[in-house]
């Protein structure tokens, strides 16, 4: 989890090498890191919870864990629930209203602001959308239910995903339609 | 600093016409309906950001209390408004920011009159080449959930309907809507929108583009 941590706070820094006042810094200045630090914690708690280590610790990581994502809830309105499972190296662009639960995101994969990435709850309430790698998601974007999207795949600013994406492909527009099949989306992301 | 006051009790007055038409602008009211919306706020502490980023004067005591109070209110501005305004969007006069916050500025400049709703993005850059910042004109009608990408202007008076995503430049007095959006309407009049908070998804009267 802590290497996971560190890719997300590259993806905001973009250097090789992170001193230790520098990532207190990017910390204190991203919203979408303070989202990501306490869903880290959260995971890694859940992975001790499960292998039945460090058993006199967990309660304080608990209180952290709570006390951390619901400054981000109250102040930020990030929701990354840990019933999701990101990759490592997420970027969250700005904050409000983002709402990821119950779905697979890849590595190195880019949101932002007012981004709904969940199941139908009126149809499968726990299998939500599985994300490939290196995937952009633009703003306002809405992927609720048990889509696939592929790896290296555009999802455009305010799309509603409404079925599966293929691999490399720029998606737009609300309902939702592959613009282009071949889009390389590596200088945005 | 005397600027400052006379632009606040200016702004106060244009909410308390939008929210509260009938009662006369006293100066109690105007504290009521000051202390009541969000949006007031995170117009007020904006400005605050705007004269201490873009006034830079070291001799003037204004600007030193302005550059100390910009930090705590920028946070306010994030933790109540829930808004992130870029320090040089210049907004011309008295304009609404939405009460309930979750607006994302990266406009240049917004005219005076201006309604804008919640969960509004302003200059998104988007797949390649819309890269840029938005003008928003005067007395302009910006319905929730609208994103405006790249560097485009909207001219005055225009409508944007709630889910719009632009990505052009729309001349004065009209209509956009959808995702892609486009002009539906030419030369429509937003006066009777602009007079209140209510929002509409589909357009109040048809009769008059038929006469």
């Amino acid at each position: 989890m802590r290497a996971a941590f560190l890719a997300d706070c590259r993806r905001v820094h973009r250097t090789e090498t992170l001193p230790m006042l520098q990532l207190l810094k990017l910390i204190v200045a991203s919203p979408g890191l303070k989202a990501l630090l306490g869903y880290r914690l959260g995971r890694h708690l859940l992975l001790l919870q499960t292998q039945r280590r460090l058993p006199l610790l967990q309660p304080f990581g608990w209180l952290l864990y709570r006390l951390i994502s619901g400054y981000v809830r109250l102040a930020l309105d990030i929701r990354l629930d840990l019933s999701a499972d990101i990759g490592a190296g997420l970027y969250i662009g700005h904050f409000g209203n983002i709402v990821v639960r119950h779905c697979k995101l890849g590595t190195h994969c880019s949101i932002a602001q007012s981004v709904h990435i969940e199941p139908d709850d009126a149809e499968d309430p726990t299998t939500g959308p599985t994300i490939g790698e290196r995937v952009w998601i633009g703003g306002h974007a809405k992927i609720i239910g048990t889509y696939q999207i592929g790896d290296r795949s555009t999802v455009g600013a305010g799309a509603v995903v409404k079925r599966d994406i293929p691999s490399g492909a720029l998606f737009m527009g609300s309902p939702g339609r592959v613009v282009m099949s071949d889009y390389d989306n590596s200088d945005i992301l | 600093m005397l600027h400052f006051l006379s632009q606040f009790s200016a702004d106060a007055r244009f909410y308390h016409r939008l929210k509260h038409p009938q009662q006369p602008a006293t100066l109690w009211a105007l504290t009521a309906t000051a202390l009541r919306s969000p949006g007031l706020w995170i117009l007020t502490f904006h400005r605050i950001i705007y004269f201490s980023s873009n006034r830079r004067n070291l001799r003037s005591i204004v600007w030193w209390l302005a550059r100390l109070t910009e930090i705590p209110v920028h946070y306010l501005n994030t933790v109540v408004g829930k808004s992130e305004l870029l320090g040089d969007c210049y907004i011309k006069g008295s304009a609404y920011l939405p009460d309930k916050g979750y607006l994302t500025c990266g406009a240049l400049s917004i005219g005076a009159g201006s309604m804008i709703h919640d969960h509004v993005t302003f200059g998104y850059a988007v797949a390649k080449g819309k890269v840029g910042r938005p003008h928003v004109g005067s007395d302009v009608w910006i319905g929730p959930n609208c994103i405006i990408a790249g560097g485009l202007e909207i001219g005055d008076g225009s409508t944007l309907l709630p889910g719009t995503y632009l990505t052009y430049s729309v001349p004065p007095r009209s209509v956009v809507r959808g995702n892609p959006g486009r002009v539906v309407r030419e030369e429509f009049d937003n006066a009777a929108l602009r007079a209140s908070l209510n929002i509409v998804d589909v357009l109040p009267e048809v009769e008059s583009q038929k006469s």
